[in-house]
């Protein structure tokens, strides 16, 4: 007999006023029980989002994150590396290495911090690959639009040879996606982080021509397929996303660069 | 009327399957997570945006990993249910259901209105999580 049968034939014992006042108040007990819960999951389910709100930094204010100081990042492209805008590396290097990249992508971030140095060490400082970094701005949402901004502001900073320590640090200095983080008030303290000329670099922001190119480079990689960042492209081989490894980056650069630099047959 | 409230079979396949759905596409996305890929989206477009944005981890902890959690403990609340036929399993599945409800309403509100792109994986899982809730919460009404 389960517990319940026995509640059951204990109850049908019972006399018969405390048997019907038993009946009666079964229904009621299970509803408020059902209300109860209701209650109280919707409190938790409300304080859950809210939580998660705040734990991500809260929408309304982006003050918090854009106003912190800026990181200073160790620097992706060593001092001997030849650096022309967005390449770096010699122009004779046998393999091409394209890295396509949306500024506020905190995938993209991550790429940049755990493998970028690597691989500017392993490859191109040796002269074996050329980088190019292909900026696309595709996360922005609004107006301003922060990707948008954030990479004109490195191609502001390319004019002035600095494209690559801008690059590092707006990766080193991403604060979520659309809310501040890029705001032109922070991009500025990058520049002036960087000691680069002002008033060139406010005057290249303003030009409308800047946003047209970085809006050209991003139609055409979205009419080439690449719908994604990072996007690594080697000698024309995409590899979508950040490599489980850098091994297996580093592998995918070893064998094209085998079959390019054709071994010297006596 | 029974005092045991073990629900129909029908009901208890709806509810643990929908569960068991879950947990399978939460269990997809946490391995591909973790992996450091990208979830297969086929010809529609959204995951890799969802998928990388700040919005799918939470205090480092990846979304996905929550769902998946989520999904198990709603899987072994039905399965206790349907099992013992008694009533603290079926209201746990209930009220954490419709917790589990509103969290999967705010990310697809979060997709809609503030990425701006719609992952199809999460959409699924939202759905089972939404339609597992309705036949937990119908069955204990009836």
């Amino acid at each position: 007999m389960s517990r319940h049968e026995r509640r059951l034939a204990e109850r049908a014992e019972r006399p018969s006023g405390q048997r019907r006042r038993a009946a009666s108040s079964r229904p009621p007990r299970s509803v408020p029980s059902i209300a109860l819960i209701t209650i109280v999951a919707v409190v938790l389910g409300f304080g859950a989002i809210a939580a998660f709100q705040f734990l991500n930094g809260g929408d309304g204010d982006p003050s918090g994150d854009a106003g912190a100081t800026l990181l200073v990042p160790p620097p992706t492209i060593p001092a001997t590396v030849v650096v022309d805008g967005h390449t770096a590396g010699s122009p004779d290097a046998p393999v091409l290495v394209e890295v396509y990249g949306d500024y506020q992508c905190p995938v993209c971030a991550r790429f940049a911090r755990e493998y970028l140095g690597r691989l500017v060490a392993d490859f191109v400082v040796p002269g074996d690959v050329r980088l190019v970094d292909r900026t696309i701005a595709f996360l922005g949402r609004g107006d301003p639009d922060e990707s948008e901004q954030a990479a004109v502001a490195a191609a502001c900073a390319g004019a002035q040879g600095a494209y690559w320590p801008f690059h590092d640090l707006l990766l080193w200095n991403q604060a979520g996606e659309n809310r501040g983080g890029f705001a032109a008030s922070r991009l500025a303290a990058m520049a002036d982080k960087l000691t680069l000329d002002r008033a060139a670099w406010d005057a290249c922001i303003a030009d409308p021509a800047r946003l047209d190119v970085i809006r050209r480079d991003t139609a055409e990689a979205a009419t080439a397929g690449i719908s994604s960042t990072p996007t690594i492209v080697v000698d024309g081989q995409r590899i979508v996303g950040m490599p489980r490894t850098y091994e297996e980056l580093a592998a995918v650069i070893r064998a094209r660069l085998a079959t390019v630099v054709a071994p010297a047959v006596p | 009327m029974t005092a045991s409230i073990r629900p129909p079979r029908a009901i208890a396949f709806a509810a643990a399957g929908l569960a068991a759905a879950g947990t399978a596409i939460s269990a997809y996305l946490t391995i591909t997570r973790l992996a450091g890929e990208l979830p297969a989206c086929g010809p529609l477009v959204g995951c890799e945006q969802v998928a990388t944005s700040e919005y799918s981890e939470v205090f480092g902890i990846p979304v996905a990993v929550l769902g998946l959690g989520f999904s198990l403990v709603i899987l072994a609340l039905v399965l206790a249910w349907a099992r013992s036929g008694r009533r603290p399993p079926a209201l746990g599945a209930y009220g954490l259901g419709l917790i589990g409800m509103m969290v999967v309403g705010y990310l697809t509100y979060l997709e809609l209105f503030v990425i701006h792109a719609v992952c199809a994986w999460c959409v699924a899982y939202a759905a089972t999580v939404v339609l597992g809730w309705a036949v937990i919460a119908w069955a204990i009404r009836h």
